[in-house]
């Protein structure tokens, strides 16, 4: 009995998914617990599995496209049977996005009559959807939804025909922000065409002009979950700011060391800031607290998560126990889980459970900056650059370098007081490093 | 440069009579070919012309007049052997493939084999299953032999008389369905074609059609006057040789035109069009706007009925849809 096997909810949040690459392909034999595509979801690209088995018939979503939870992924059955119905059913509505523990459900088959032609012709490419024929090639191409293309899905594969990427190459245009059109989204020469044809044009009779069009640029996932969670985080959480300047002086004087001692690990301030942080929220039960509407919740471990700024936007993996850990492990730690956030290879359970925030500026010319809370965190601390300045100490005017930190807190939780204390003591402790180990 | 409206047979029976008249060396063997004046009646008056020792009818033993033609060959005459169709000349494939195709490398070159080896092949209208085959892809397989499967009147003249001077052996691929059909010839020794070049049949810009033999007639030229009457442009490019192969003619087209499709009555799997394609991809891939489409028999034995038959080999209808799949419409 051929059965459709549909798009499982990969994370607690999730209610679509982009098909990204099929690992299998119709005519397949499968097995119960094979993968047989990579999804991307609200959180990271993953591997989707089956509980059926059997002969892949039909692949329902090309690659490139969004499918709602619960909706066809594929038809699986045995070699020769009749899916008709089933692919006729595939094509109604997909279902709305079920609760977290929902399992595919097999969907019985109907027996039909229709007979199945024979192919006329060796394919010896994918077949394109069925789209209304153009009379006269020359003419612009008749209108199919366009599949999105490969470069909006995700930042690695991107499907187009060998020579759309020359064209492109050759006049200079990123053949990442054309649209494909082609079968599975694949950018063929004529995407190329339009987009050059689209851009910036020369003014025609008002010379003052500069024409070009206005251009609607698709949402990535990434991009609906940084707005989402952050409107959220505004509207709901009662941010205030606390700031500081820390004497960099010594922090940097403990990373120059470190580096002459271990000069194949990479640390930077930002390790030594990270671990103060987890130190001090240890110390400061106040700071590791999430709001849960009728109690407060406390943690009982410094995560510590870092503000990660890759090719799709902003995504905030976490670092864990790092008050236990020593700064050459939460070196490596952090480039290993860094390298995966930029590559989207996290997995969802990396992205939660986190205490305190770091957002760091510092490597652009930045002096202070207001972070936004990270739900359902209670606090984010903003690092701004190392600047020289003048300090003035009893009258006297000497030199040094400092850098901003800004503390947002949540009012519901953070005082005033209570977030001053503990910037006060995270100041100090930066300032004078021996102080972590009191 | 006055043409003749001929037909293959009269075109075939022409290029080799004047071969014979040419060269005394030259003699015709093979089942049927002499007092039945052929079995498909392309050597008709060869007998009366020139006797039974340039006319020379066979026992019904491939292996055995193909193999008499390849000693003859090394020893200065200019055999052309006929098979009644390439079908039967499964049973000589050891004399062609080990001697004749061989002989040249076996010894260092002091031995040449300047024999040709001609019949018909492919579909004939209802002739059963073992006697429609396509086998070209046997002969290209082998290094050592040269194949010719021409697809018009012309070609088969100007081709024939070609491979009849080379110095190698030849194959000379002729369709059944093909003796019949009618076109304009220009005869004359200036008309003789060099083996290996390919023929650009039809100028276009939007798509290259690579195919030969009688496909061309049968499938790609009506399939490219509906496709011209629906706005698309089609170039067809013959090879006429398909070993060696004129690649280069069809790199420069499909450099022009980014689309390939290629037709052959041929089975799918490991075709002589298989490998075209495989060429094509490795040494102009970046011209392609789609990947090539290839449009061959059904990959099943020939049925003997005659409506299965046109359903199995390429029509012009299946060769329109694949064109129209590389331009994405």
């Amino acid at each position: 009995m051929a059965s459709i096997v549909e798009l499982l909810q990969l994370s607690p949040t999730m209610t679509e998914g982009t098909l990204v690459k099929w690992k299998v392909k119709e005519g397949d034999t499968i097995k119960s617990g094979q993968i047989i595509a990579e999804v991307e979801t609200d959180k990271a690209v993953m591997d989707h599995e089956t509980f059926d088995a059997g002969v892949v018939r039909k692949l329902l979503v090309a690659e490139g496209s969004k499918a709602a939870v619960g909706s066809g992924l594929m038809i699986v059955g045995t070699k020769d049977e009749d899916i008709s119905s089933l692919v006729a059913s595939a094509g109604s509505a997909p279902k709305a996005a079920p609760a977290a523990d929902k399992k595919p459900v097999a969907t019985a088959a109907k027996p039909a009559s229709a007979p199945r032609s024979a192919p006329r012709s060796v394919p010896g490419a994918n077949k394109p959807a069925p789209a209304p024929a153009a009379t006269k090639v020359a003419s612009a191409p008749p209108a199919k939804t366009p599949a999105p293309s490969g470069a909006n899905g995700h930042s690695e594969r991107l499907f187009a025909s060998p020579l759309a990427r020359k064209v492109a190459a050759e006049a200079g245009l990123d053949i990442g922000s054309v649209s494909g059109t082609g079968p599975g989204g694949r950018i063929i020469k004529r995407d190329v065409d339009t987009a050059l044809a689209a851009g910036p044009a020369t003014a025609g009779t008002s010379s003052f002009r500069v024409s070009g069009e206005v251009q609607e640029l698709p949402l990535s996932n990434v991009r609906r979950i940084i707005a989402s969670r952050l409107v959220e985080s505004k509207v709901t959480v009662p941010h205030y700011q606390l700031s500081v300047e820390i004497r960099a002086e010594a922090l940097l004087e403990a990373q120059a060391r470190v580096r002459k001692m271990y000069p194949d690990v990479k640390i930077t301030v930002t390790h030594f800031l990270v671990k103060a942080m987890a130190l001090l929220a240890m110390r400061h039960p106040a700071i590791r607290t999430q709001w849960a509407d009728d109690h407060v919740k406390l943690l009982p471990s410094a995560n510590i998560t870092v503000a990660v700024a890759t090719d799709d936007g902003l995504i905030t993996p976490v670092l864990r126990d790092v008050h236990a850990k020593g700064l050459l492990q939460i070196v490596a730690e952090m480039a290993e889980l860094v390298e995966r956030a930029r590559k989207r290879r996290v997995k969802p359970e990396e992205l939660t459970g986190g205490v305190q925030t770091l957002s760091n500026l510092g490597m652009f010319p930045i002096d202070f900056f207001t972070a936004i809370i990270n739900p359902p965190e209670s606090s984010i601390l903003a690092v701004g650059a190392v600047q020289e300045k003048v300090f003035v100490k009893d009258g006297q005017m000497t030199p040094g370098k400092s850098f901003s930190i800004t503390m947002s807190c949540d009012h519901r939780i953070i005082d005033g007081a209570v977030g001053a204390k503990y910037l006060a003591d995270l100041k100090a402790s930066l300032e004078e490093p021996y102080l972590l180990l009191l | 440069m006055a043409t003749e409206l001929k037909s293959m047979r009269e075109a075939l029976n022409r290029a080799i009579a004047e071969e014979m008249e040419r060269d005394e060396r030259v003699f015709l063997m093979g089942e049927e070919v002499g007092v039945y004046k052929g079995a498909y009646k392309v050597s008709e008056g060869l007998y009366e012309r020139f006797g039974d020792k340039r006319v020379i009818d066979s026992p019904i033993t491939e292996a055995g007049f193909v193999g008499l033609g390849i000693g003859a060959a090394q020893l200065d005459v200019r055999p052309v052997i006929e098979v009644m169709t390439f079908n039967f000349a499964i049973l000589a494939l050891d004399q062609i493939m080990n001697h004749a195709a061989k002989l040249r490398y076996m010894s260092a070159g002091q031995i040449r084999c300047p024999i040709v080896i001609r019949g018909p092949h492919g579909a004939g209208g209802a002739l059963g299953t073992q006697h429609s085959q396509s086998l070209e892809q046997q002969y290209v397989h082998c290094p050592g032999l040269k194949v010719v499967v021409p697809s018009t009147p012309q070609d088969a003249y100007s081709l024939f008389k070609a491979s009849v001077r080379d110095q190698d052996p030849v194959i000379f691929m002729e369709s059944e369905k093909l003796y019949n059909f009618k076109a304009e010839v220009e005869f004359g020794e200036h008309m003789v074609a060099p083996l290996g070049v390919g023929d650009v049949k039809r100028e276009g810009t939007d798509v290259t059609i690579v195919t030969y033999g009688r496909m061309l007639t049968h499938a790609v030229l009506p399939a490219v006057e509906q496709l011209e009457s629906e706005g698309i442009s089609v170039e067809v490019i013959d090879p006429r040789t398909l070993r060696p192969l004129d690649l280069d003619m069809i790199l420069n087209s499909v450099r022009k035109t980014n689309r390939m499709v290629l037709v052959e009555e041929s089975w799918p799997q490991a075709s002589v069009g298989a490998w075209i394609c495989e060429q094509v991809y490795a040494k102009a891939f970046d011209h392609l706007d789609a990947p090539i489409e290839r449009v061959s028999h059904l990959d099943v034995p020939m049925p003997y009925a005659p409506n299965l038959e046109e359903e199995i080999i390429p029509s012009p209808a299946t060769v329109v849809d694949a064109v129209k799949r590389v331009l994405y419409i």
